[in-house]
């Protein structure tokens, strides 16, 4: 049910009308058969703006580690318990592969473990989350899971997957050959509308004044909404984020997006929908449900029949001005409100440059690799006696990947072990004498 | 006061699971590879603290004699922000050692793995240990 | 940091304001809570500041194929004086800039004016740019939102707290002096320039903007600049903005990172395999 509200003339301040409504039900198309989903209800009711809203102004965080959609090992089960929480979060703490050389941590280290190019390590992501004890963060279906695509959907978003095989999530070969090979986020122009966590920098700071909702999204989104019942854009005219139109049912903000563009993207950080989904006919409903003085739950139904066979919702929570506690590498634990920083991306953006050339680079280089018996890659299958014949001793060991230094000093040779035979090189293109033997 | 970046251990790392970002960020192998891993030791020239990631440039010694300027890319310099720590806490001249992945297209870039002072303690980890840094 | 108290005055070509600007109670819209000016709403100026702050004739486009679109337009100085006070190594570099604003080739130039590569703009060049931008107010917080990019600014209200990074938007703690809003802005990174003349500053770069609202639908914009790195002196510049009054307005996206793709990375794409 839409609220009206009456505008003052040569006045800013908004009077209107509320309703309580025990439940809100969340408009969209279902197949016939399908309930529709309905947000829980809230009892909490927040402070007010000067101006009369519910005041929900702060800067939110959303860190959490709930996947998207419930993995299949846990069909049925909604929720952890407390136990299965601590015990999720010990194990989080022993899976480091980033291990340093000689670091006893590297013995339990497997070969995928090592050989994996973390950009950078688990330091740069905060360590604490928004607490949650679900499995997933989709409500609905109750199964937790994606709906199926429709053939047309899917039929498109193949098509996308063949021109830009890097954002296929789990693409063999990452080759940035074009900037669209890149998604929205990484390309610096804009985030997925809604935005789920990013690892980091995932806060939004919701502002108020009367007759609008500004929500600024610590990377690249700025959403303005309006609140006065103004009709939507229409079109593509809302572009990469949609075009947003609020209103208050009771202490819950409802937004509706639509009028998004339809052209395609890769699935991006912070993304609810995967690579080579077209937006254009998405109709977005996010329900802001306060249940705590820091606390929303942020409900997400998103409905496009061309795309999905119906509707389905996510949910996560979101915590305000969280007092984040941080080692800070000085001995010191800090804890301080969470501040938002400018987040200039498009300004830093070396990675795309990078990227582009590395290809026309590593497309020349593979060209003129030496062959196969002189170079590293014919040490696959020697065992650990045949490589200390060659090379002596490793420089240094890191569980099952020995390691030794090339002529040039930087670059360094790994070998990998399984079963006491080689079964990965890093390098594998380079000349066998260029490893300096370690005497 | 000057502050030398350092971290005792590597305590308490977590790795992220699930839908968020996870650290083995996918379009990194895009841009660096895999197959040339690196590890050089020289002196910080310069941080770039730009969005979305921070630069440090490390002067490194070849074994010709000459000077070759490596830049390391690591993450958002506002993390290191909300650690407390600012531009001239990593001040031209600190020496360190790096190990990462040298960049696709063969230039002298890399990403920062692990970065860590000549001693073998790390800058950039996670958690405190019981070795508390000195000054 | 206080300025020291600077009489306007009208020279030459220079376009002066009014001065000074007396508002009276009742003709501006002030806020239920502390009753200052309520400075909500949706903003432009319209000024041609953004081609150069000093006097600019009109003149081709330096990309000829674009005609009269891309044809630089006329507009008079809105520095108070009419010229920017330069230490001469300083005005060397400016010119410096000016040439290389436009390079004309393919490709990402970072000597190029930051806005031809879609970069942030900085303070107080995202106020005249050819955008509007919107003013959000509540009790004790602010921002300020602007079309270009993803160009905004928390305006922290009463703050005190020192710049704690170098940003392109800068670090802005606001207070009221009466019915002015003075925002003080450090923290630059000194990539930024004031204009495609290429007029800049450093990290050095102090702002103290003052928004005063006159009527319910303009405001005046002053903005004193000071950087001992390349200015002799402090200057001032001002300009009015004016509400946007057409029903439903709003800002549109403006997301030229995209827009700058083709620009620069057209010439380092790699033909599809197969």
């Amino acid at each position: 049910m839409r609220l009206r509200f009456l505008i003052a003339a040569g006045s800013l301040v908004v009077a209107g009308v509320t309703v309580w409504l025990a439940e809100a039900v969340v408009a969209g198309q279902a197949p016939s058969g399908t309930t529709p989903f309905k947000v829980p209800a809230s009892t909490y009711a927040p402070p007010k703006t000067p101006w009369g809203d519910p005041d929900l102004q702060g800067v939110w965080d959303n860190h959490t580690t709930v996947p998207m959609q419930r993995p299949a090992n846990l069909a049925g089960k909604k929720t952890f318990t407390d136990a299965e929480l601590a015990a999720r979060a010990r194990s989080r703490d022993d899976n480091d592969p980033l291990c340093n050389q000689n670091d006893e941590r590297c013995a339990k280290a497997t070969v995928a473990e090592l050989d994996r190019l973390n950009a950078y390590n688990g330091f740069w992501t905060p360590q604490t989350f928004v607490s949650d004890s679900r499995t997933a963060l989709i409500e609905d279906p109750p199964d937790g899971s994606i709906p199926p695509l429709t053939p047309e959907a899917l039929a498109i978003q193949q098509a996308y997957l063949r021109a830009h095989p890097a954002t296929e999530p789990s693409a063999a070969v990452i080759e940035i050959r074009h900037w669209e090979d890149y998604d929205l986020a990484e390309r610096c122009i804009a985030a997925q509308v809604p935005t789920t966590t990013m690892g980091y920098n995932s806060a939004q700071y919701l502002m108020q004044s009367p007759g609008w909702v500004m929500l600024a999204h610590e990377r690249l989104n700025t959403r303005i909404i309006p609140l006065d019942g103004r009709p939507h854009l229409g079109g593509t005219m809302g572009g990469w984020i949609g075009d947003s139109r609020g209103h208050w049912e009771g202490n819950t903000l409802v937004v509706e997006t639509t009028s998004y563009t339809n052209k395609q993207s890769g699935g991006s950080v912070g993304a609810f929908a995967d690579a080579g989904i077209r937006f254009g006919n998405f109709h977005v409903v996010e329900r802001f449900v306060p249940v705590g003085p820091n606390r929303i739950q942020y409900y997400v139904t998103i409905s496009d029949p061309q795309t999905w066979t119906r509707p389905w919702t996510f949910m996560q929570p979101w915590e305000k001005d969280r007092v984040l506690s941080y080692n800070d590498n000085l001995g010191a634990t800090k804890a301080e409100p969470y501040q938002m920083y400018e987040y200039a991306c498009h300004e830093g953006n070396n990675a795309m440059g990078n990227s582009l050339r590395g290809t026309l680079q590593a497309r020349q280089r593979a060209a003129s690799r030496p062959a196969d018996a002189e170079s590293t890659k014919s040490l696959i299958g020697k065992t650990a006696a045949d490589i200390r014949a060659m090379y002596g001793n490793p420089v240094t060991i890191a569980g099952p990947r020995w390691q030794y230094s090339t002529a040039n000093g930087i670059l360094q040779f790994f070998a990998f072990f399984e079963n006491g035979k080689v079964v990965l090189v890093r390098p594998d293109d380079i000349r066998l004498t260029e490893v300096v033997p370690n005497r | 006061m000057r502050t030398i970046l350092t971290a005792a251990g590597l305590g308490g790392l977590l790795v992220l699971v699930g839908a968020a970002e996870a650290v083995a960020h996918h379009s990194f192998s895009a841009e660096f590879d895999i197959n040339r891993p690196i590890q050089l030791t020289g002196t910080v020239a310069k941080v770039e603290w730009i969005n979305p990631h921070a630069w440090i440039h490390v002067d490194v010694k070849k074994p010709d004699g000459t000077i070759e300027t490596w830049e390391i890319e690591t993450g958002t310099p506002n993390t290191l922000l909300r650690r407390g720590l600012r531009k001239q806490d990593l001040p031209a001249g600190t020496e360190v050692k790096v190990s990462g992945y040298q960049a696709r297209d063969g230039t002298a870039k890399a990403n920062g793995t692990n970065v860590t002072l000549p001693d073998g303690r790390a800058l950039f980890i996670g958690s405190t240990g019981p070795d508390a840094p000195t000054k | 940091m206080r300025m020291p108290l600077v009489a306007l005055v009208a020279v030459g070509l220079v376009a002066a304001l009014q001065p000074p600007v007396q508002t009276q109670d009742g003709r501006i819209p002030r806020t239920s809570w502390d009753k200052k000016p309520n400075l909500n709403g949706i903003w432009q100026a319209l000024s041609t500041a953004n081609w150069d702050l000093e006097d600019h004739e009109g003149g081709p486009s330096p990309v000829v194929v674009t005609g009269v679109w891309g044809a630089r337009l006329p507009g008079m100085s809105v520095v108070e004086g009419g010229k920017i006070p330069y230490k001469p190594e300083a005005l060397a570099k400016r010119d410096q800039n000016r040439n290389n604003a436009l390079p004309g080739k393919p490709g990402r130039d970072l000597n190029a004016d930051p806005e031809l590569n879609c970069f942030l703009p900085g303070v107080p060049r995202a106020t005249y740019l050819p955008h509007p931008f919107q003013i959000f107010q509540s009790p004790n917080r602010m921002w300020i939102v602007y079309q270009y990019s993803y160009a905004r600014r928390e305006i922290f209200m009463n703050g005190k707290k020192e710049a704690p990074i170098d940003s392109w938007m800068g670090w802005s703690n606001a207070r009221w002096d009466g019915d002015t809003l003075v925002i003080d802005v450090t923290g630059f990174n000194g990539r930024t320039w004031f204009d495609r003349a290429g007029n800049f500053a450093t990290e050095g770069l102090h702002v103290v903007e003052r928004y005063t609202m006159i009527d319910n639908d303009h405001i005046v914009y002053e903005a004193t600049i000071e950087d001992p790195n390349v200015f002799t002196r402090p200057w001032k510049i001002s300009m009015p903005l004016y509400r946007r009054i057409e029903k439903n307005v709003q800002l549109l996206q403006f997301r030229c990172a995209e827009y700058v793709e083709q620009f620069f990375y057209g010439e380092l794409v790699s033909p599809p395999r197969n």
